[in-house]
């Protein structure tokens, strides 16, 4: 009986000193802004969604777009008026023919419901990968696959494997532009799910393009790391596709990339003035090439061209 | 509206009359005729009903041929004084001291009334002269003052629960005297009165100090380790900590990067064992504290926001003594002792345990295999002084301390709860050897040449070293080494000077010159794979001189009130130029037991203290500083305080501070969402670093109220504090004040203890507002040119969200009990008794869509014991 008073007693208390603050803020329905230009093509579509109550459901996350906005892009000193083409889609109108070069300048504005969103950016120069050279050990190696350190109890019991940890280097033309950053991907598409402790691997990078460029020598160069499970230390090497993308952008673009994924959904930083989202010029070289068995124990060339 | 006004109109009424109105009776009436003025002023005595106190040097030979007839006490007291250099003071509501007018004839006697073992001031204690019927009771630290006396001898009669009563003759005019009470138990009647220029009674005009004697802060219950200073000021008002209970000191609302710690004047960087769990600073080594939580006074500075000022013990004079001790961290000893009549000892150690119990090395094998795990963890202190008094005008002391934490693990990646699972050889493993710590070794000596002045000389040299290594081993082709060291040596000089040029006017002022030099180093080898292998190399060593003058003046215009203004000049070699701080306190002393207080000033912060954001491979442990240059300039901030301190009766005091703090230019992070997570950062380099950071103002501002009661074998104290503590910085875009990270708008803490003879009981109880939190307020579909749309969780504003309040109850129990010849105690303490579930911190994922909350709880309900034996 006296437990139960003190406990009524602190509770009270509590809700007297501290009770106020215990109010959670709530969200008033954001723009969220995605366009992204490339040289070479017409302006390109942008998308216009909106944010959803944090208990909205993945399906209605999705279906919330922004309808009836105005938008307009002005390329240079040229204003260009978007149309409604879908669910928050707009589309430059379809006679507008004109090819985006290197060196354009953009500035995008948004009106929607009373929210008005800028954003503006350059177009960078066309990037083309080169040539990807992947290297496999002989065999796999024994990997922590599930690390008891990092999980929230100390209950689960680390599990270890093996592995073929992959490098894959890749090279595409380019002059060292000052200006411009680079961002490097390596997915590997394979039936399994790669549980590994990952910290070792480099699937991604995000840097100056000039810090990867040799002096003298006009292309940038990058290596990564994915890893493949396998059953055990007798496996052979899975058949699967890697698919390896590039994308060159400007300093906006790469603070957007570096932070995109780190797990916990927290936003990526914005260069749009008034909403989220992101709205920058971009160039964009992807390939997928199949690594099999045959390409262990030797630096092999995947592709050339 | 006018019933409103009119009310308030009476209630000013009734408060100016009750305020000013002076004390009176019945009719007094003096006839004109000529009459001794002692006998007057007797008469006005015995038909006022009120106490004139006057010594009769002042009144001999004079008379007066006063007429009144009236009711007004200070009327009539004018009237027979009329013509002779005499005036009086009402000291309480019915007691007036006559004092003298003549320059040479009107004296103030202070001084400190301090606990002969210890050296901690002795609050409360009364002194009386019985003679004049006066008398005062002392303040927090000891210190007491007297005004209004005349010349010549005074007797002078102490007395304090617990302690010898005792009188002594006092000589008036005096300089602030120092006099030392026995404990009871001791049985011996030692009265020893030092003459003495301190610098304690400008303390006590600054609002927001905490100058709590140390046998006081020992009584404070304290978490985890009996002897913390850390967790026992975070008792107080207006002081958290960062975490539950470890963490550094939040002070209104202040980061911990923020406070100045001092120890034997020299600077201690990183005040903290255990990961933060207790501090450096133990209490029951040390001889004196203050802490400073708002303004400070000219001679301190370097730090925006708090200043903790400690001085170890110089060791008993009297006799020698030790204490042993162990409770569930660690184990410690201190031993003091006179070495001969004029001078003295301390030794005092601590050490964890841990490590003993559970062993640091496991040679373990498996199918032949060998291979030897670690798993240690260990801290301990050595603090060390000896004091000389060569002379009586001189005093040399040596202190040192030493203070380390060492982490040494070898372990597989799987460390479940079922140790046989992992205690075996292992391929694949990780590697931990962190090692910090600091050390300071100080050389001070007191110098008195003449009665009127006090030199005293500082050297110092304050050393903070950690290191970090790290091996990892995740896969038998992949190895992540690391090895991180970071550094910052202080070699300080400090001449002090403090003058009295007057009664009523001491001067202080020093020049200090500090050398600081600051290093840091990472050497780290990334071996992803056979053919990805990636290496850092870097290091800075930095220089900078930093020189600093100041004066202050404790001016004494009347005896009610102080003025302490002063300034403080630092030239800090690096950037940011020459740094003026003025410093400006006020006390008054409304009633002698109401005083108010005012302060305000400057300060100025060259130091920064930053971290790698990103990587989890080093800068886990370690502070690193880094001194301002021309890519970060020093912080700034000005802050004002105001406070009242009443002693409404000899058991209750009531002290309430209201303050007032903005900073600008303060270093916070550019993404206080970042959490380390990989293994490369932007490195070492301080522009690197400097990119995680922005340039914020911030400001505070709040009050606090705490009530001291104290009644024979009982004691309780209650405060609350509400603030509110905020920044912005527009490189972010916030252009309006956000919570701040450490913001409490509300807390409150009560402390009930009961102590006699041999059990002694604590309740001691903490509500407050949690700690901020940045809040998703929405989820959003995003794409990218690579990718396929992902989901994001919208968190509009930085710390727009706000954690459970907190609250804790813990009890403490103790048993005092003689055996073999010594005192032991036996102490229990009971850490969160209700078990209540505290949410101290909540992260938000995202999966497929869905929000998911994960929250780390407080510490569950924990008992401690703690066994202590004093010889």
């Amino acid at each position: 009986m006296t437990g139960r008073l003190f406990r009524v007693t602190l509770m009270a208390a509590v809700a007297v000193v501290a009770g106020c603050d215990a109010v959670q803020p709530a969200d008033s329905g954001s723009l969220v802004v995605e366009a992204f230009m490339s040289p070479g093509s017409r302006p390109s579509t942008i998308r216009l969604r909106t944010t959803s109550p944090l208990e909205a459901s993945a399906s209605s996350a999705y279906g919330s777009v922004a309808r009836d906005a105005s938008v307009t892009l002005r390329i240079n000193d040229e204003d260009l008026s978007y149309e409604e083409t879908g669910a928050g889609l707009y589309d430059p109108p379809v006679e507008y023919d004109r090819i985006l070069e290197t060196g354009d300048t953009f500035r995008l504005q948004v009106l929607w419901e009373g929210i008005s969103a800028t954003a503006s950016g350059v177009i960078p120069a066309p990037i083309r990968l080169d040539s990807i050279l992947v290297s496999v050990p002989e065999s796999p190696v024994e990997a922590v696959l599930i690390d008891s350190l990092r999980r929230d109890t100390l209950g689960v019991d680390a599990t270890t494997g093996y592995i073929f940890p992959i490098e894959a280097t890749i090279w595409w033309g380019s002059e060292g532009e000052a200006d411009s950053w680079i961002q490097t991907r390596l997915s590997p598409r394979t039936e399994f799910t790669s549980v590994v402790v990952d910290f070792f691997l480099l699937p991604e990078g995000v840097f100056r393009e000039e810090d990867a460029v040799e002096p003298g020598v006009p292309s940038g160069v990058w290596t990564g790391l994915y890893a493949v499970p396998v059953e055990d230390s007798g496996a052979v090497l899975p058949t699967h596709d890697l698919s390896v993308s590039l994308v060159r952008a400007g300093e906006a673009y790469a603070a957007f990339a570096r932070n995109r994924s780190d797990g916990e959904g927290r936003e990526p930083p914005s260069n749009v003035q008034g909403a989220l989202g992101i709205a920058v010029g971009l160039s964009v070289d992807s390939l997928t090439v199949r690594v099999d068995a045959t390409n262990v124990g030797r630096k092999a060339v995947v592709f050339e061209r | 509206m006018s019933t409103h006004v009119n009310a308030w109109v009476w209630v000013a009424l009734i408060l100016v009359v009750c305020i000013s109105r002076p004390a009176s009776g019945q009719t007094i009436r003096l006839d004109g005729a000529e009459i001794s003025v002692a006998n007057a002023l007797g008469r006005v005595s015995a038909q006022a009903g009120v106490d004139v106190v006057f010594s009769h040097d002042l009144v001999q030979d004079r008379s007066t041929r006063c007429r009144y007839d009236g009711g007004d006490v200070r009327a009539a007291l004018g009237c027979v004084l009329q013509g002779w250099p005499l005036s009086f003071e009402q000291v309480a509501p019915r007691q007036f001291v006559l004092t003298s007018v003549e320059r040479a004839t009107f004296h103030e006697l202070s001084g400190w009334v301090v606990d002969i073992d210890g050296g901690e001031g002795l609050l409360g204690s009364h002194v009386y002269l019985p003679e004049l019927k006066v008398g005062t009771v002392t303040e927090a630290d000891g210190a007491f003052r007297l005004a209004g006396l005349g010349p010549g001898r005074h007797r002078v009669r102490l007395s304090y629960i617990g302690y010898e009563t005792v009188d002594t003759l006092v000589q008036v005019p005096a300089h602030p005297i120092r006099i030392e009470l026995s404990p009871l138990h001791i049985g011996t009647r030692t009265v020893v009165v030092v003459g003495e220029l301190g610098d304690r009674a400008e303390v006590a005009a600054i609002p927001g100090v905490v100058a709590l004697p140390v046998s006081e802060l020992l009584e404070i219950p304290t978490s985890l380790d009996d002897q913390d200073l850390f967790q026992a000021l975070e008792w107080l008002p207006g002081i958290e900590r960062t975490g539950e209970t470890a963490g550094g000191l939040v002070v209104r609302g202040s980061g911990p990067d923020q406070n100045l710690y001092l120890l034997e004047g020299a600077p201690v960087y990183h005040p903290s064992h255990a990961f933060s769990l207790i501090s450096t600073f133990q209490t029951e080594t040390l001889q004196d504290v203050r802490f400073y939580r708002g303004s400070f006074p000219a001679e301190l500075g370097g730090m925006l926001s708090s200043a903790l000022e400690a001085e170890l013990k110089d060791g008993r004079r009297t006799r020698p003594s030790a204490t042993i001790a162990a409770n569930a961290l660690s184990a410690r000893f201190l031993v003091e002792t006179p070495i001969n009549g004029s001078s003295s000892f301390m030794l005092s150690a601590r050490r964890s345990y841990f490590d003993k119990l559970i062993g640091r090395t496991h040679p373990v094998e498996e199918d032949g295999r060998r291979d030897t795990l670690r798993t240690g963890y260990y801290f301990y202190d050595w603090s060390a002084k000896v004091s000389f008094r060569p002379a009586s005008h001189s005093r040399l002391s040596l202190s040192y301390y030493r203070g380390r934490d060492d982490l040494d693990l070898r372990l597989p990646f799987d460390i479940s709860l079922d140790f046989s699972s992992w205690l075996r050889p292992a391929d694949l493993f990780f590697e931990v050897g962190h090692r910090w710590g600091n050390e300071v070794f100080s050389a001070r000596y007191h110098y008195v040449p003449s009665d009127r002045l006090l030199l005293t000389f500082t050297a110092y040299e304050s050393d903070y070293r950690g290191t970090e290594s790290t091996f990892i081993r995740p896969t038998s082709s992949s190895v992540v080494a690391s090895d991180y060291e970071v550094s910052l040596r202080d070699l300080g000089m400090k001449v002090d000077a403090n003058f009295l040029p007057s009664d009523a006017v001491s001067v202080k002022t020093g020049v200090s010159v500090v050398d600081h030099r600051f290093g840091s180093s990472l050497e780290a080898r990334l071996s992803r794979s056979a053919g990805l292998v990636e290496g850092v190399d870097d290091g800075s060593d930095v220089d900078a001189l930093e020189v600093v003058a100041f004066v202050q003046t404790l001016w004494k215009p009347a005896a009610r009130l102080r003025l302490q203004p002063g300034i403080r000049l630092t030239s800090f070699e690096g950037g940011g130029g020459l740094s003026v701080d003025p410093r400006l306190s006020v006390s008054y002393a409304i009633k002698p037991w109401i005083i108010a207080k005012m302060a305000a000033g400057t300060q100025v912060q060259h130091l920064h203290r930053l971290r790698d954001r990103y990587s989890f491979l080093y800068d886990l442990v370690s502070s690193r500083w880094v001194p301002v240059d021309d890519r970060v300039g020093p912080s700034r901030s000005a802050q004002a305080g105001f406070g009242i301190e009443a002693r409404l009766a000899r058991s209750l005091k009531i002290q309430a501070d209201a303050y007032y703090r903005t900073s600008d230019d303060v270093l916070v992070p550019r993404d206080e969402l970042q959490a380390k997570e990989g293994l490369e950062g932007p490195g070492i380099g301080v522009s690197a670093l400097l990119g995680e950071y922005v340039r914020a103002t911030t400001r505070s501002y709040g009050f606090e109220v705490t009530t001291e009661w104290q009644l024979d074998s009982w004691q309780a104290m209650l405060s609350y504090t509400g603030g509110v503590s905020e920044s912005k910085s527009t490189e972010v875009g916030e252009f309006n004040f956000r919570p701040g990270r450490y913001d409490v708008p509300r807390s409150a803490r009560a402390v009930l203890s009961w102590s006699g003879a041999h059990w002694s009981y604590t309740a001691s109880a903490v509500v407050r507002s949690g700690y901020p939190e940045t809040v998703p307020t929405s989820v959003y579909i995003l794409g990218s040119p690579i990718d396929e749309p992902q989901f994001f969780l919208h968190r509009p504003l930085t710390n727009n969200g706000r954690l459970p309040a907190y609250a804790r109850l813990d009890l403490f129990a103790g048993y005092r009990f003689g055996w073999l010849g010594a005192d032991w105690s036996l102490k229990l303490h009971l850490y969160n008794v209700t078990n209540r579930d505290n949410i101290l911190g909540r992260r938000y994922t995202l999966s497929e869509g869905s929000v998911r909350v994960v929250e780390r709880g407080g510490l569950p309900l924990l008992p401690l014991l703690e066994l202590e034996m004093k010889l």
